[in-house]
């Protein structure tokens, strides 16, 4: 499932290569931290939760099966990490499915929005999205899973993961063009 | 009629992500396929929610430094071993360090005191006084025990006290005898 280059840098790794390791998360950084980033809302947690799952996924390269696209091992791990996290903090502010304000930045919706805009919208959208709903968006744009594995990731029916999405993209799109359209 | 197309419809937006991910079974996928072709609706549902995934994606690409990544793959493989340097001068915040120095100088402080105070007070040498007054009481001791069993030897040759004299009057009647014998010769 693995391009051939990551297959060798598992490989590597597995042989106690630490440079190797380096390189092959390399492939999967910007993704990673992101993801974390978004999810836990400040640069400090994010780090902190790269850090750890780079201990984890190091420790447990030997127990990575190739049967399993070598990004969901990873982002699984990140995630698992970041739940830990936050059920230890026990930051029910963060999971609390709050319904956001959303219409409020709406601006003129027939203005064409491009680029930038578009992106910054999304940006602002994903933020305000019930947690679960922001989870689910974000394995998907940023861990490149199937709603499968997000599924297994997150120990949540299929059916109950594709409606978190449903709704996200639904927020979003309310956002980024009038419902009216 | 009207109706039923709108149910087709919401029905593929639920659909949506398992057709866009590849993960339906060929006969719905191609359903749907046909279906996209034919609904206006669907087809610009399609595209939002393709140019939702691809914006984000752009959008939510964070980085960081390339030197602060290196420094977490390093933490990250390095073996964990007892250093001296890091037990004294552990890794973390600069709220940790700092609390830790201020700790460690404490310490230091107290027992520098402690050993100015010991150094400049005269104290009498408590092994030297210890080892006499234990001298004097085992001598005590010994002096005791000794004359406890010699009280008890003294008694129990009390009970063969007569027998004793007895024995040394006969005696000494034998060598009155012996001298009588003697002074006659
Ligand atoms: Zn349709």
């Amino acid at each position: 499932m693995s391009t051939t280059r990551e297959q060798t840098l598992i490989e590597n790794c597995r042989n106690g290569e630490t440079t190797a390791f380096g390189q092959l998360i390399k492939i999967y950084r910007k993704q990673l931290f992101s993801y974390l980033l978004k999810l836990c809302g400040n640069r400090e947690d994010a780090e902190d939760l790269f850090q750890e799952t780079l201990i984890k996924s190091w420790k447990g390269i030997s127990k990575y099966s190739e049967l399993q696209k070598f990004s969901s091992w990873l982002f699984t791990i990140a995630h698992n990490t970041a739940m830990d996290k936050l059920r230890k903090r026990n930051k029910e502010a963060m999971i609390t499915e709050t319904e956001p304000d959303e219409l409020s930045h709406a601006n003129d919706p027939h203005k064409e929005l491009i680029g930038k805009e578009i992106r910054n919208k999304i940006q602002k959208a994903v933020d305000i999205l019930p947690f679960k709903q922001k989870e689910v968006f974000l394995l998907r744009v940023n861990g490149e899973m199937s709603f499968k594995e997000i599924a297994q990731v997150t120990n949540e029916p299929l059916n109950t993961v594709l409606s978190h999405m449903h709704y996200s993209v639904k927020k979003i799109k309310r956002l980024l063009w009038s419902e009216n359209d | 009629m009207i109706n039923d197309e709108n149910m087709i419809c919401s029905e593929f937006e639920k659909e949506v992500y398992l057709y866009l991910d590849n993960d339906l079974l060929t006969d719905r996928k191609e359903y749907w396929k046909q279906h996209v072709v034919n609904c206006k609706t669907c087809s610009s549902f399609i595209s939002e929610v393709e140019i939702i995934l691809d914006q984000a994606h752009v959008e939510l690409t964070e980085d960081m430094f390339d030197a602060k990544f290196n420094a977490m793959v390093k933490k990250a493989v390095q073996k964990k071993e007892f250093k001296i340097a890091e037990w004294l001068f552990p890794q973390g915040t600069a709220k940790e360090k700092f609390a830790f120095s201020l700790k460690l100088a404490v310490v230091g402080v107290l027992a520098t005191i402690a050993i100015i105070i010991s150094l400049t007070t005269r104290q009498p040498n408590t092994v030297k006084t210890i080892s006499n007054e234990l001298l004097d009481w085992e001598g005590k001791k010994v002096t005791s025990q000794i004359n406890e069993i010699k009280n008890t030897i003294d008694m129990i040759h009390e009970d063969n006290w007569d027998r004793q004299m007895i024995l040394l009057d006969q005696r000494m009647k034998a060598l009155e005898n012996k001298s009588d014998k003697f002074s006659f010769n």
